[in-house]
């Protein structure tokens, strides 16, 4: 699956969005499919929205599998920056 | 008990001189109680400002959500605070008699805004700018992450019973963008205040606002950084930008800043006013720091390979 992140707007933010994105992506690698987070478009997303998808999902599953069952591509230095901020602080 | 220093509050918006001014007039009303009732008349004869209009919207909304009935009378219809929705959102019965053109990319009407649609109208925050400035894609970038901050902050940190407000308007004559960012919740001193920080547990109010400027000052641990570059973009645009919460404020405009004491907002009020015709650079900024959103940092190695 593709999550295509562009759809919901250039800017992200908000645990709301991030936990209804988090949701699919957890039912999706539930089903055994990998996840590809597209960040192509999309400007910047905020901290609470990256911790909402990725932090809590290192914190359900573990980083070893959200690595080996996601991938994220298209994502810009911004982006790249909030998520390994996120993530640093959990691993 | 209900104290009023007035029989009905007028509020002449034509006459009000800055947010403060606004918030001396609506203070003549004190004090009450769920189940009281007030009368209030609002003049929209001649030019309003948005952003007046919004925090009004706010405050009545935060009123009828504690119980009051405020009987509502209007003195002059204006199309103009018609169009951006100010009659609407007080429930004011009023039938335009005007065609409704798009609003995308030159203002955002006064919107309600909670966690369902803060990305939303944070993307049409950024339209507006996008269409009427000429920003450099890292200083664009960097203010759609402050603006999700600063919104999103309603959301996260400010309890406010009635969410948030905002209003954005192009006034392409004046070469001047305004945002308006209103909650009605507990406000940034008692946010700080009750954030566990010890730094932050005798804070003064007026200290607060200047505080939550700073670089990473969050209630919370990895957040910050709206405010903190969003005033530092202020600056650089020579623009303006103003914070009233409980009794304080703080004022940006250009590179002087000032704190004042002045009338009550339970709750919070960011005001921007952006130059549309002073670019900003980079350099202005960011001056070389590594903060968010510029670069992107050595990583740990366990995280080599993912992102």
């Amino acid at each position: 699956m593709i999550i295509k992140f562009s759809e919901y707007g250039k800017s992200l933010g908000t645990r709301t969005l991030g936990k209804d994105i988090r949701n699919t992506v957890l039912s999706e690698i539930n089903n055994g499919n990998k996840v590809i987070f597209d960040f192509e478009g999309v400007l910047t997303i905020n901290n609470s929205f990256a911790d909402e998808i990725l932090g809590k999902l290192v914190v359900d599953i573990n980083f070893e599998t959200v690595r080996e069952k996601t991938e994220i591509i298209n994502a810009n230095e911004n982006i790249r920056f909030i998520i390994r901020k996120v993530l640093e602080a959990l691993i | 008990m209900k104290v009023l220093t007035k029989e009905v509050l007028r509020i002449n918006l034509s006459s009000i001189i800055g947010i403060k001014d606004l918030l001396r007039e609506i203070n003549q009303i004190e004090n009450l109680n769920c189940g009281d009732s007030i009368d209030i008349e609002i003049d929209t004869n001649g030019r309003v400002d948005p952003a007046y209009l919004c925090i009004l919207v706010a405050w009545i909304k935060k009123l009828e959500h504690d119980g009051i009935i405020i009987n509502k009378e209007i003195r002059g219809i204006n199309t103009y605070a018609s169009r951006i929705n100010f009659y609407r959102q007080i429930n004011y019965d009023y039938t335009e008699s005007f065609m409704r053109h798009n609003s995308n990319g030159r203002f955002v009407e006064i919107t309600n805004t909670n966690s369902e649609n803060t990305v939303e109208i944070v993307n049409e925050i950024m339209d507006v700018i996008e269409n009427n400035m000429d920003v450099e894609e890292s200083i664009f970038n960097c203010l759609s992450y402050c603006l999700m901050e600063v919104v999103d902050n309603i959301n996260e940190h400010s309890e406010s019973p009635i969410d948030g407000y905002v209003v954005v308007q192009n006034f392409s004559w004046e070469n001047k963008l305004s945002i308006a960012i209103v909650d009605s919740g507990v406000g940034i001193h008692n946010s700080l205040k009750n954030s566990g920080k010890e730094e932050f547990k005798d804070i003064k109010e007026v200290d607060a606002l200047e505080e939550c400027l700073k670089e990473g000052v969050t209630r919370f641990e990895k957040r910050g950084y709206g405010l903190y570059h969003t005033s530092k973009f202020i600056r650089a645009n020579k623009g303006k930008m103003q914070i009233f919460s409980g009794n304080s404020a703080l004022s940006i405009i250009g590179k002087n800043t000032r704190k004042y004491q002045c009338d009550l907002w339970k709750g919070t009020i960011m005001y921007f006013e952006i130059k549309t015709n002073k670019p900003v650079n980079f350099i202005e900024v960011f001056d070389n720091e590594d903060m968010i959103p510029t670069t992107v940092s050595e990583s740990r190695d366990v995280l080599n390979g993912y992102i």
